[in-house]
Formats: C-alpha cells, structure tokens, sequence
C-alpha cells in the first residue's frame, strides 16, 4: 500500500461534477511509477472511501464543491474547515457525504490525520458528458496546485 | 378531539431526485398517503446513442457507484445478445465472481448502514461505532471484502475496467484467486455474526404482510443473480429477457411523476425477497441453513423480510463463489484475446442488481454505433410497489405517534434499498 493517496471523485456524466475524474487522469500520468503516492478514481464509489484511506499517511481529495465561490476556483481546506450543507434521508445506500464517511472512519479509528480536500466550485451540475470551459481552461492550473500539494510533504 | 397526523418528508435538491412521504389522516382516518419520486433519469440513454459498443460499458458504469459492476454486466450482455456474441466459460464464471462481490458489497452495507441502525434504535450508522463496535466493525469487514473482490476481478473496486463485450482485457492470476478463496472463507465467521445480529433483531422488524407479485430471473442450474428467464410468483409462465415490455409494462400513473410498473397486479416488487421467493430452493446448504434460521420459507410477502433475504444471499454469493473459484482453478486460468466485429442488431441484457432486475436494451447499426437505448431499473420497477404497501400499511399504523408513523414509513422505502440519486454525489459545504 503506498503512503500517500490522491481520491478522485465524482461522474463524467454530470458535466462539472465529473471534474475530480477528468483531474485523475490527468495526475495519473504524473505518478504512473512513484512508489509513493497512488491515485485513485473512486466515482461515486461514497463510502468505499472507507476502504481506500484506511491506513495510509496522507489523504488528498479531488472533488467538485459547491462552496459558494465563483465557478473555476479550486480552494484547499481540511475537513474540519468546513460543515455539509447536505441533508441526508438515508432511504438510499446512494446519497453520499464526503463528509460524513471521514467522520465514521475517524470513529472506527481508520482515519489518517492528514487529510486535503481540494473543492472546485461548479459552474454548472446536469446530465450532460464535458466540463464548463470555467473549469476545462483551468486544468492545468489545478493540476499544478495538486502536484505542489505533495511538495509540502 | 379530532387528532390530526400531517407527515411531510421533503428532500429537495438541484439535480439529484429524492423521494418524499406525504400522510395526510384525520380521527385516524388516512386521507391521503404517497411515495413521490421523480421520474428516473433517462438521461444516460441519450448518452449512449451515437456511441460505439465498445464505450457503452465505460459510460453506463457510472450510472450508479453501488451497482457499476451489474450496470456493466446487463450493457455488455446486451451488446453480445444485438452481435450474436458468444462467451467462454472461463468469461462466464469470472462475470458472476464479480457480480457475487457487489452483491456482497452492496447487501452488507445496506444491512449494516441503513436497516441496523433502525432496529438499534440510532437514527445513523456514526453512534454504532461506540455502542455496537463488534456489529459495524463486522460489517465494514463484509464491505472491505466485497471491495477487494470487485477489484481483483473488475480491475478496480467501483467502475470497472476489465469487463468487455466478448471477455475480459485482463484476468486475475491465479494466485490472486486463492487469496480471494481464502478471503472468503475468512469470511465464514463474519457472515454468521451479521446473520446473528440481525436474527436477534428480527422481532423489531415490523409485521406487515401484504400478498405481493414477486419478480426475478429464474434458472434451472443455480440460484441466479444472472442467467435465465424472468418469472413471476403469480405464474409459472416465464418470460425471455429480450421480452422484459411485456413484463414491466411501465404506465404513466395521476399519482405520480415516475413511470409506475405493473404485469399481472397493480404493482410487483423485485429485489432480493423476490429471488428468495422464487428460487429459495436453490439456496446452497450454509444460505439454506441461514434462511431457516430466521424461519423464512417461500410466499413471504413482508416487505421488511427484504432485509432478511439480503442477508441470506450475502451467504449463497460466499457459498457459490468458492464453488466457482474451485472450478476456475481446477481448469487453470488462461488469457482470451476479446476481437469483437460489430454488426448491426438488436439486444437485451439483463442482471439482478442487489436492488432488482435490471434491463439493458440497446440497438446497433452496422458499424457497431448505438441507435436505440433502454435502460429499465429496479428502483423504478418498485415504486409502485412501494405505494401500494404505503396505502395498506398506513391505515394499520395510524393510530401511533406520528414520529413513529414516519419512522415505519422511512423503513418501509429503505427496506426497498432503492438507488435514488446516485449518479451525484458532489460536496456542498459551508466554511466554519
């Protein structure tokens, strides 16, 4: 298991919502034989997020984040940083929280202290394949910001 | 004094659609009473349209995270039936070992997340941790498993990459097949714990019977979560895959915005009580012996016993899958080219999904491009079902407090285990 692992989330059918996929590909390239650090597309995989983060040293997030900010922007920030605006039913094992799958594994014991979340704010969630260009021109961009993310480690 | 119960379950969002319980009573008289669900998106149909075979499995995939290896499955079924595409029997084998780990995957979590807390009295799975650790530590060991298994067969552990019209691109070594059989078997124990947990909660599971058309494929060989015919517990007629219209018969009903349902009653359920209800006696011996455990026989029409035969078929997926694993070794693995030529055609493929029966219908022209799609799911195929048990059951319980009313109705839906709004699951947060 390799120390440091880079979780993609999110659906390429769902226009920016497919940005944390669309951000694998792309770092995949750059860490195809580092024995360090693993990237992972999860898709809307939710709570086998559980899975993946148990035991590893670092955690970084890739996923679209309605935070209010204008479409494009990328910010970093720690889980304690932020509360979910979601209200969950719990009809469906399919309504997913970020949020709340870290806290059942830091109850569980499994979570690792360090943890990133880079969020992308949206500009537009619907049922169609491709990004908004507010979030395709900015992909080199945000893949700069991830790869200097793991120099600070 | 007239006592009035007015229960409104709202979950509104931007994209994803969420259902929502509305009971209107007076003087413990129901006036009104409703599942509301939107229409299940037809969106991905129109995704795949213009697209080659090959990509149809990539794209569908994604229609859901829970049920990505059963989308994969009923897409590449059907390209094969529309090509007239052949497979092996080592392919055979190793599509059902992966569909048996979501199966695994999908059952113990809905078990462990969503019905455990209900009848522990929490209202979400976080405060087990500290008040059942044994229980969530065991099913979260179930869902480990299940994951690694989709990943040792798929390629990945949710979306998988190996699966292909004709084959697979890659196949586990055979070591890795020992390990998955060892897994399993270290399984054993866990599985028995989880039956365990859940029989010594059963009394809380409400007792509510409602005589019901149970549908789901049928074969003769084995209990099936993929080969064979659809049938019915109100007939013995069963009907091909490439039929399933005649089946679903889905209708427009005043009631609601989704398509409803129905073939030989109003409405039919399918899921995992379904499978029990019409093949319980292909159940393999240690399933078997679950099923009697919890005293569930053939003709069950509770719908909460769903959770009981989720349950059960945690246990015949293990049983089968070491059956399977001992055949794949005995023969030896071995490495199959996929070259598949597209032809024009038309083709079903159907899988029950943790949640249902599943229909994939697709159309291709010569050049292998997708010109028709229909994709039928077993969500939808029970929300009339679901509506249904809601107008018998709700005169039954109208007379207790209204948070208790609202309760038995949320575990009602959730004993459906239904995909609502899976296709997105994006963060929405606030900075503190």
């Amino acid at each position: 298991m390799k120390p440091i692992i880079i979780i993609c989330l999110g659906n390429l059918l769902m226009r920016d919502e497919g940005i944390g996929i669309r951000l694998a590909s792309e770092l995949s390239v750059h860490f195809a034989d580092n024995p360090d650090v693993e990237v992972l597309d999860l898709g809307t995989g939710g709570l086998s997020v559980l899975h993946a983060i148990a035991g590893r040293e670092k955690i970084i997030f890739v996923d679209c984040a309605i935070m209010d900010q204008t479409p494009g922007l990328m910010l970093r920030f720690s889980p304690d940083k932020v509360r979910s605006n979601k209200v969950r039913m719990r009809y469906s094992l399919h309504e997913g929280d970020l949020l709340n799958t870290l806290e059942l594994s830091r109850r569980l014991g499994e979570c690792p202290d360090d943890i990133v979340i880079f969020g992308i704010e949206p500009k537009e969630i619907a049922h169609v394949q491709g990004l908004t260009s507010e979030l395709e021109n900015n992909i080199p961009k945000y893949v700069q910001t991830i790869l200097k993310e793991l120099d600070r480690t | 004094m007239i006592k009035k119960v007015d229960i409104s379950v709202d979950h509104v969002t931007r994209v994803e659609g969420h259902g929502n319980i509305r009971l209107r009573a007076s003087d413990g008289k129901v006036e009104h009473v409703e599942w509301q669900v939107p229409e299940a998106p037809r969106f991905f149909e129109a995704m795949v349209r213009g697209r080659s075979f090959e990509d149809i499995q990539t794209i569908v995939s994604r229609i859901c995270g829970i049920c990505s290896v059963t989308h994969s499955l009923a897409s590449i079924k059907g390209v094969e039936d529309a090509m007239g595409i052949k497979v092996s029997g080592q392919t055979d084998k190793l599509r059902i070992l992966c569909h048996y780990g979501e199966q695994m995957e999908s059952h113990s979590l809905h078990v462990g997340y969503l019905v455990a807390p209900d009848l522990l009295g929490q209202n979400s799975v976080i405060p087990l941790v500290e008040s059942h650790p044994d229980v969530i530590k065991t099913v979260i060991r179930l869902h480990r498993l299940g994951n690694t298994w989709m990943e040792i067969i798929g390629g990945r552990m949710t979306h998988p990459i190996t699966l292909k019209p004709g084959g697979f691109t890659a196949i586990p070594s055979e070591q890795q097949l020992r390990e998955l059989k060892k897994s399993i078997e270290d399984a054993v124990p866990d599985l028995k714990i989880l039956a365990d947990v859940i029989l010594s909660l059963a009394d809380k599971l409400p007792t509510f019977d409602r005589e019901t058309e149970y549908i789901a494929l049928k074969y003769p060989d084995y209990y099936t979560f993929y080969h064979g015919d659809i049938g019915s517990t109100d007939t013995d007629e069963q009907v091909p895959v490439q039929q399933f219209e005649r089946v679903v018969n889905e209708y427009v009903s005043p009631q609601s915005t989704a398509k409803w349902c129905k073939w030989h009653r109003d409405s039919y359920a399918v899921g995992a009580l379904a499978r029990f209800n019409l093949n319980a006696e292909q159940l393999l011996p240690m399933a078997a012996e679950t099923a009697k455990k919890f005293g569930l026989k053939k003709g069950a029409c509770n719908p909460y016993l769903n959770n009981v035969a989720q349950v059960i078929e945690c246990v015949q997926v293990a049983e089968h899958s070491l059956q399977l694993i001992d055949e794949l070794l005995t023969k030896g693995l071995k490495p199959e080219p996929v070259k598949v030529e597209p032809k024009a055609g038309e083709g079903v493929g159907c899988v029950e999904a943790p949640r249902g029966i599943l229909f994939h219908r697709y159309a291709f022209d010569e050049k292998g491009l997708c010109t028709k799609a229909n994709i039928c799911i077993p969500t939808g195929q029970n929300h009339a079902n679901i509506q249904k048990d809601f107008e018998a059951f709700a005169p039954q319980i109208i007379d207790r407090d209204q948070d208790e009313i609202r309760l038995l109705l949320e575990m009602l839906v959730r004993a459906y285990d239904p995909c609502i709004s899976c296709s997105t699951h994006f963060l929405n947060v606030k900075f503190v």
